[in-house]
């Protein structure tokens, strides 16, 4: 599902966005094609995880111009498109107080599917993700890499337009790490375009596609001179 | 000792005998102390959501405001209604002073800055990361306040019953804006008030007896739906 010549499933021009004043985020230009994996690198505080929330409409930019597969959208309109639609995921992602099943369906019940359409959903969910003896657990009990996995599984079921990822192996041990690699690159080839955040370039990439780079807001300058930057897995590896 | 004792017994005759005066005045509490609850928590809680979740113009200083009006003494709460009830006050034509909707004003200018303080703390102990997990799976802006609302449950049920404790229990205000009228205005502390002044502490002990199984009550209830956490509401 890797798009060749067809309209960036996203598209950022002059993007800017300011917390009181302070400017946090000032992109010129960045696509991103639909069922592509994006590494998002940059120091703590460049803006990867405000960018992050604005592809999710939960930040809302003070200024640009945003084309979704191709069509103009007004700022408030494309932040509503968004929502429900690019699922952002926490660095140290939320579990509602209740259990893993009850979770995982949340967003299903929002989209109003009846309690036996969810339970399939979610049984399969569970299954996909091998998280299956864990349905009616407590997310209190959880670890953390289970957490971690039980928001990737939430988000997939709503078969997103986007998924964006905060930094979420950071805590995760290496079994749990090579499962969520797995998870991500299933969920690429299903055509879900995936922007991963991390500060360090080696946890991702033997799966993404492209890198993108930030600097105190800005795409940093090896990244601006191409918007993106495809990985050569050959090189890297 | 045997005065105590005495009391004591008359008072536990009085509750089990059905005086119908005794009663009249635990009805009164129960229904004007529920009343300014049920209408004070709903806009509390929601300026409380506002105030930590929202950016609110001069949201700091709302903030101290309700925590120094949380130890406002009640007597103080009560003229400062008495002064707008009466007749010459500013809402003086609505003719309420000394009646049960004075008493439910009262109560809820009393309640209201403890419901907010207690409820913003806990919203703020829940960080921004519920609402927005909400709200990218989709949930509109009141959906994901429910879903807000249902994390910190517990938070606001305490809010709401620390809130009631304090409304049930005080006298200053009921009895400056209530005017202790029996069968009309005449709750529990009020009553309390005038029988022990009277020398009659059989009614005064009963009323005090009720008030601390009220306390009790509540305290057990919030500690059981704590303890298991089976309040679904998702």
């Amino acid at each position: 599902m890797k798009s060749a010549g067809q309209a960036p499933a996203v598209s950022l021009r002059e993007l800017e966005v300011a917390f009181s004043r302070r400017q946090v985020l000032a992109i010129d230009a960045l696509d991103l094609n639909q069922g592509s994996i994006v590494l998002l690198t940059g120091a703590n505080g460049s803006g990867k995880t405000t960018l992050l929330k604005v592809l999710a409409g939960l930040v809302t930019p003070q200024g640009g111009a945003i084309s979704c597969d191709g069509s103009g959208m007004s700022i408030p309109a494309a932040m509503d498109y968004w929502r429900g639609r690019h699922i952002y995921l926490h660095q140290q992602p939320y579990l509602f107080d209740t259990t893993v099943a009850a979770n995982i369906g949340y967003g299903l019940k929002l989209r109003g599917q009846s309690r036996v359409q969810r339970d399939r959903q979610i049984k399969a969910a569970l299954q996909w993700a091998r998280l299956d003896h864990l349905a009616d657990r407590s997310t209190h009990t959880l670890s953390t890499g289970e957490r971690q996995r039980i928001a990737l599984t939430r988000a997939k079921l709503l078969n997103p337009a986007a998924l964006l990822v905060d930094e979420i192996i950071a805590n995760m041990d290496a079994a749990s790490r090579v499962q969520c690699h797995e998870l991500l690159s299933e969920l690429s080839r299903a055509g879900v375009t995936i922007v991963v955040a991390s500060h360090e370039t080696g946890q991702f990439e033997d799966i993404a596609d492209f890198h993108v780079s930030l600097e105190n807001g800005r795409l940093s300058s090896d990244t601006r001179s191409a918007e993106i930057i495809p990985i050569d897995r050959q090189q890297s590896t | 000792m045997d005065d105590i004792l005495t009391a004591s017994a008359e008072a536990a005759s009085l509750l089990f005998a059905g005086d119908t005066e005794l009663w009249s005045i635990i009805g009164v509490s129960l229904s004007v102390s529920l009343r300014a609850i049920v209408y004070a928590a709903p806009p509390a809680i929601a300026l409380a959501f506002a105030l930590a979740y929202l950016r609110v113009p001069g949201r700091r200083l709302w903030i101290v405001t309700f925590n120094t009006l949380m130890a406002v003494p009640a007597v103080v709460v009560g003229l400062t209604v008495y002064l707008c009830l009466s007749r010459n006050g500013p809402l003086g034509d609505l003719r309420l002073l000394f009646t049960q909707q004075a008493m439910i004003i009262g109560q809820i200018v009393l309640c209201f800055p403890l419901l907010v303080a207690m409820s913003h703390a806990a919203f703020q102990s829940r960080d921004q990361r519920a609402w927005e997990t909400a709200v990218t799976l989709g949930a509109g802006p009141w959906r994901a306040l429910r879903t807000v609302v249902y994390e910190v449950r517990f938070g606001l049920i305490a809010a709401i019953v620390a809130a009631f404790g304090r409304i049930v229990a005080e006298v200053g205000c009921s009895m400056m804006v209530g005017g202790n009228i029996l069968h009309h205005t005449r709750n529990i502390p009020t009553a309390i008030a005038l029988e022990t002044s009277k020398g009659a502490f059989a009614q005064g002990i009963a009323l005090g007896a009720v008030l601390l199984l009220f306390a009790l009550t509540l305290n057990v209830t919030l500690n059981v739906l704590q303890g298991s956490g089976e309040i679904h509401a998702q």
